[in-house]
């Protein structure tokens, strides 16, 4: 009787820690929304949600078709501060396009597409600011000027 | 004195790895030491990793933004019947259903109709519940819905959020299967949306707008090879691939341009170039094929 009182005990003290763990990673999706309407701008997000878990080795990619006409935001978090994550934009022969890591990490940045190709976006973790945990990247997009 | 040594190894499993910070090695202590590190519990760590390469699908708003930007009449005849979510009965239908009235959402929003909005709003919370997802419809979004439903932009904004809450929500649970297959019915609505928009108007551009959906064909017969699990899935692959041999007429060339970067307003101007070469007969062929797709799965 004594052991399972310990024992729920110790359930208890580490629902939280586990819960604790839960909530950062969800509300990097309220951070990186929050950056869709920075600049007086109003970015509609593509609906999907790219979530991960990335150690200090590991990158993530995407592959995606950008279209004419259309203004895209990529955004993205790993954490409080803006600068965790370096993300590239390169295109299908993988030629850089972008990388915000020659803006300081800059955590958003806005790509206008003259002509409908297919890219791919490589995000990682900058190993000099944070080694692992939960990142998040949202791709929006609005109608060009 | 065995659950003893228990709680110690449990005190110090939570005191080593419950903060923000962590030495990564002495080797490495003269590294900027603002680094964080989160700690994710093993089992949330199993649900984030499903591989780290992803496909992102053309959003149905970005879709139906450019058929109306294209001047293209809205029909609500084309829309599927909302009330007819009973029909669908397997796990596979009713997530492939509720992509689709998430498309005939996000065309409602676009094109101002309100009241039809709501219509599927409601058609695919009942689906999203009847996947054990409506949790993802939380009551702020509800509240935010009835609340913004005559001022356009924020209905588009509130449908972006419904697809991005879903999306999440099922991935986090583990149900990617089910997110993949909601993503493919949307994009077979935008599909089935865009080919009827050719069939009233043949122009190059509404030709042009079906061609270049042909490397996200290409993403979804992947997407699928990943995920799928049962006879249903491999089905729709196999109705995508017919769709593909007829995109194979679609020729594709592309010219790296370096791209315009301005730091100052954080934006990069993409210059390089694509050409998607295709003519009427082989558009045609294709929006017959989506529209044959869409309408052999929704009943």
């Amino acid at each position: 009787m004594k052991n399972t009182v310990k024992f729920f005990l110790l359930i208890g003290m580490l629902f939280p820690y586990y819960l604790l763990a839960q909530t950062r990673c969800d509300t990097l999706g309220d951070i990186v929304k929050g950056m869709l309407n920075e600049n007086n701008e109003t970015f509609y997000s593509n609906g999907q949600s790219y979530k991960y878990f990335l150690s200090e080795d590991e990158h993530t990619e995407i592959v995606t078709t950008l279209y004419e006409g259309t203004t895209y935001r990529i955004a993205t978090s790993a954490g409080l501060e803006d600068n965790y994550m370096i993300f590239e934009l390169l295109d299908r022969d993988r030629n850089l396009l972008y990388t915000n890591a020659d803006f300081k990490n800059a955590p958003y940045w806005d790509f206008e597409i003259e002509s409908t190709i297919e890219c791919i976006i490589e995000a990682k973790l900058d190993p000099n600011k944070k080694l692992d945990g939960c990142a998040q990247l949202i791709i929006a997009f609005k109608k060009a000027n | 004195m065995k659950f003893q040594s228990i709680y110690i190894i449990i005190l110090l499993f939570i005191f080593t790895s419950c903060g923000d910070f962590k030495d990564k090695s002495e080797n490495q202590s003269q590294v900027d030491n603002s680094r964080e590190i989160v700690s994710i519990s093993p089992e949330e760590k199993i649900n984030l990793e499903l591989g780290n390469s992803f496909f992102s699908i053309p959003s149905p708003v970005q879709i139906a933004m450019d058929l109306e930007a294209n001047n293209s009449p809205f029909s609500a005849e084309l829309l599927h019947d909302p009330e007819s979510y009973q029909n669908y009965t397997s796990e596979f239908s009713k997530s492939l259903v509720m992509g689709i009235y998430g498309t005939d959402l996000a065309y409602c929003s676009v094109y101002g109709k309100t009241s039809e909005a709501m219509k599927y709003f409601a058609a695919m919370k009942k689906m999203a519940d009847e996947l054990n997802a409506g949790y993802a419809f939380n009551e702020s979004l509800l509240k935010r819905f009835s609340e913004n439903i005559d001022n356009k932009d924020s209905l588009l904004t509130l449908t972006s959020d419904a697809f991005q809450e879903v999306d999440a929500y099922l991935k986090d649970n583990n149900n990617h299967d089910i997110a993949a297959i909601a993503l493919a019915g949307g994009w077979m609505e935008s599909m089935y949306l865009q080919s009827n928009a050719l069939m009233n108007d043949t122009s190059d551009v509404m030709q042009l707008k079906i061609a270049q959906n042909k490397h996200t064909l290409d993403h979804f017969i992947n997407l699928i090879d990943n995920i799928g699990s049962s006879d249903d899935f491999w089905e729709l692959k196999e109705m995508f691939e017919d769709v593909k041999i007829l995109y194979n007429d679609v020729k594709n060339d592309y010219t790296y341009i370096a791209p315009v970067t301005n730091g100052k307003i954080k934006k990069t101007v993409i210059k390089s170039k694509s050409s998607f070469v295709t003519d009427l007969l082989t558009s045609s062929q294709i929006a017959k094929e989506f529209i044959n797709l869409r309408n052999f799965y929704a009943e």
